[in-house]
């Protein structure tokens, strides 16, 4: 068969400049560049990177007057830092050192703090990113660099005006740290649409090989260790440990976790005395792009050892686990998140139907469920394996554990902090300025006299007046929104959880009336 | 023009073909409103008393089609850098590639366009490439003419246009759009483009001192599209040296024009409806009934 001129010059300019799109498989940010100072907001970057020995390392922040803020250090002179930790396509960190760079940062975080206690926030990207510098840097690098400015110019930072009689003081507030983990998400320049949306299951898998992998789990540790080192286990202040996940990188912590967190709970289980979990404060899983059933080992789990998670109630002594219910994780995603409320069913059924037909995937997937009211343990088989295998957790009414109600009205006088106040201890309101809503239980399915999951890992699916879509995340609506379910923290302190059984939590309850 | 196509929606909508490029290239732009925010609230230090404008009515303008409290935000212009990225994702690379290859069995056996052409593979190769050159073509004048005009032709929904600002208003949204306006807005949306000047992120406060609505509303003022125009065309013209003379009269090359004018359209009633299409339902609970108390409990 004669193939035309025109056609065969346009084939192999296809396949000349599809090479151009594609990404390389290297680190981005050696040891020396590791870590990076954010611009400040509105500012312009003074450039992508900053060599070793940039206030990140070194002690640069000046002290406020003691007339004015009592010898605290001077916002602006320690802005938030980032370290970056790479992992290749096989799961294995790119740059040994840059690991070793982060948990100093957080150590010198720690120290630099005035009350020791800096909030590290660890991001974990999905699909289509890396982290690539640029021009232009990775576009979840500067929504990561925002939320970290932000988190510490609003919530760290202001005025202190609690005291009515005399001027507002400023609060130099708690360091803020980032650590960003950076994997192989990216394999075709955005230039190449759709070539690079070919790259879906080969990311996937990719994913889950980062997640499942030695190197990343070492790295978390590490990470915890530093910033929960175990002499501070009874301490009721400790830095606050976040971890965040997003799309694929909610796989990628997801898988992670599934490593670490089991035997770190038969661990603490052998202590038999409520604990802080110390491994991190609160992980969080947004849009998240794994399988339900990933999330079954855990949630199996929780049930099964029926745990809870509980703030100090106050007035009590610390470490009394006593106060209002929080969650250990979080996953949470949106009804017009459409990438894995629609289309990750179709793409992941696709997948499940050839698992089907190889006998890998079948029958019912069964899940253990935790009643408190009759301290009892039932298995639900309602949904099949390749339901738990083409839907997320966070779209998945049966394993959801709380449900976001949109009251329909708009806050008393404007103010978000008006909302009405939650009829239960274990309710939450939220507000934006248009809306309020109620973060409750969620009300058992039809037919079931109790939600399956009361455990401390949290499942919902929220409003798209919170979260808008899938990739919109770096908001002052959702920081806010998760601000809810972090420790209570103050100037001075953060309130450290406790991690019991429900049957201890119920028995200190009893001792207490 | 894809700078939110690197997330994960609009690059599934594509693989499987549910709504084809018109999907993707469209896909930049998320489904948002503009809803009024407090800048200023609190994240995580609850007991730390918020700055004192929290929870005002302040409606915090990002840029047209953008979510309210975005960070990311700072600049709502349309930047030379995106607007080469649209050139050569919608004119240069694979997806001009795949509409070429894909267009081009629709013309061969479904239109068997031109009729001069058989239904051969030679002829095959020959409408590719010129449905090929015919994009590189609409997409060069769009960047040459966009950029001369210094023009913004992203679309928007009905309901974040600032032009219908302070119109009508509801409890959640200031730009609320009866069904009617929306089948309009989506039609006028086509043809129309807006200046890429207004490049500072508006803080508005309506009936404020220093809220002008009129010159607001002038600073988005609608512009008609000449880039999609002189595209259109432009891709007709560039297929010029291999189509048939027959298919080469002015009339035959408005035809052309006027169907690849047919992929603006389309995405135009992707921006104000996709949304819709493709977010899942969310069950509505029913609200539980009113509590008294007027403040957030804090245990």
């Amino acid at each position: 068969m004669k193939i035309n001129p025109l056609l065969q010059a346009l084939s192999s300019l296809a396949v000349a400049t599809s090479l151009l799109g594609c990404v390389a498989d290297r680190p981005y940010r050696q040891p020396v560049s590791a870590l990076h100072v954010p611009p400040e907001p509105g500012k312009p970057s003074p450039s992508a990177s900053l060599p070793v020995g940039n206030p990140c390392t070194e002690d640069r922040y000046t002290m406020t007057p003691k007339s004015n803020g009592q010898g605290r250090p001077i916002k602006n002179s320690s802005r938030p830092c980032i370290a970056y930790v790479e992992f290749n396509d096989q799961g294995k960190q790119s740059v040994p050192g840059q690991l070793n760079q982060a948990t100093a940062l957080i150590r010198k975080a720690i120290h630099d703090d005035p009350q020791h206690q800096p909030v590290i926030l660890t991001f974990i990207h999905g699909w289509k990113h890396n982290a690539s510098p640029g021009p232009p840097e990775d576009s979840n690098i500067q929504g990561f660099e925002h939320v970290l400015n932000y988190l510490y110019d609003t919530a760290y930072g202001g005025s202190d005006c609690t005291d009515a009689t005399g001027p507002c003081t400023p609060i130099a507030g708690h360091l803020v740290v980032g650590i960003y983990i950076g994997w192989r998400g990216e394999i075709i320049s955005h230039e190449w649409p759709v070539t690079r949306t070919l790259s879906l299951y080969s990311r996937g898998e990719a994913a889950t090989r980062v997640g499942q992998g030695d190197d990343l789990e070492k790295a978390l540790r590490q990470i915890s260790n530093t910033a929960h080192p175990s002499e501070t286990t009874n301490s009721p202040t400790q830095p606050m440990l976040v971890l965040v996940g997003h799309s694929f990188g909610a796989r990628v912590l997801e898988n992670a976790m599934n490593k670490l967190y089991l035997p770190f709970f038969e661990e603490k289980k052998s202590n038999q005395t409520q604990v802080p979990t110390f491994f991190a404060d609160l992980i969080i899983y947004v849009n998240s792009a794994a399988s339900a059933d990933v999330a079954v080992p855990m949630l199996d789990y929780l049930a099964r050892e029926r745990l809870e998670f509980r703030e100090d109630l106050p007035n009590l002594p610390p470490g009394n686990g006593l106060g209002r219910e929080r969650p250990l994780m979080l996953s949470i995603t949106t009804p017009a998140d459409a990438a894995t409320g629609v289309l990750f069913p179709i793409a992941m059924g696709g997948e499940a139907i050839l698992k089907k037909v190889s006998g890998s995937l079948g029958g019912q997937q069964a899940i253990s469920c935790y009643h408190p009211a009759t301290q009892t343990i039932s298995k639900n088989t309602s949904k099949s394996q390749f339901a738990f295998h083409a839907s997320t957790a966070a779209h998945m009414d049966l394993i959801q554990s709380h449900e976001v109600i949109d009251l329909g009205m708009p806050p008393a006088a404007g103010m978000v902090s008006n909302c009405p106040a939650p009829g239960s201890p274990d309710s939450y309101s939220y507000g934006i300025p248009s809306r309020c809503f109620l973060i409750e239980p969620k009300k058992p399915l039809a037919g079931e006299e109790d939600r399956c999951n009361n455990t401390p890992y949290w499942i919902l699916n929220t409003d798209g007046n919170i979260i808008p879509d899938h990739g919109t995340i770096f908001t002052n609506r959702l920081i806010r929104f998760i601000g809810e379910f972090l420790p209570t923290a103050t100037a001075t302190q953060i309130s450290v959880p406790r991690l019991a059984t429900k049957q201890q939590t119920r028995a200190r309850q009893l001792q207490l009336h | 023009m894809l700078r939110r196509a690197c997330h994960f929606s609009s690059a599934k909508v594509c693989l499987f073909a549910l709504a084809g490029m018109t999907l993707l290239s469209q896909a930049q732009q998320p489904a948002k409103s503009f809803l009024p925010e407090s800048p200023g609230a609190q994240a995580i230090a609850q007991a730390v008393p918020p700055p004192s404008n929290v929870g005002n009515s302040e409606i915090q303008f990002n840029c047209p089609g953008s979510f309210p409290s975005d960070l990311t935000l700072l600049n709502c212009r349309y930047t030379g850098r995106q607007r080469l990225d649209q050139f050569l994702t919608t004119g240069v690379t694979d997806e001009a590639m795949a509409q070429s290859i894909f267009g081009s069995i629709f013309t061969q056996y479904a239109t068997h366009s031109p009729g001069e052409w058989p239904q051969d593979w030679t002829h095959y190769g020959y409408r590719v490439g010129t449905s090929y050159a015919g994009s590189v073509g609409r997409a060069s004048a769009e960047l040459i003419v966009g950029f001369i005009l210094h023009d913004d032709p992203r679309h928007i929904k009905c309901s974040d246009d600032p032009q219908l600002f302070g119109a009508r208003s509801s409890s959640d949204t200031p730009f609320a759009c009866t069904k009617r306006q929306r089948f309009f807005h989506a039609l006028l949306d086509s043809i129309t483009v807006r200046p890429s000047s207004p490049g500072e992120i508006v803080h508005l406060q309506p009936g404020g001192p220093q809220f002008d609505e009129k010159s607001f509303r002038h600073s988005y003022r609608r512009l008609p599209a000449l880039d999609r125009l002189v595209g259109v065309y432009a891709a007709g013209y560039a297929q010029y040296p291999w189509q048939p003379r027959s298919a080469n009269t002015f009339g035959a090359i408005s035809q052309r024009a006027a169907l690849s004018f047919g992929t603006t359209f389309l995405g135009s009633f992707y921006t104000e409806y996709g949304s819709a299409i493709f977010s899942k339902r969310k069950k509505k609970p029913q609200p539980p009934p009113s509590r008294a108390g007027s403040s957030r409990s804090t245990p």
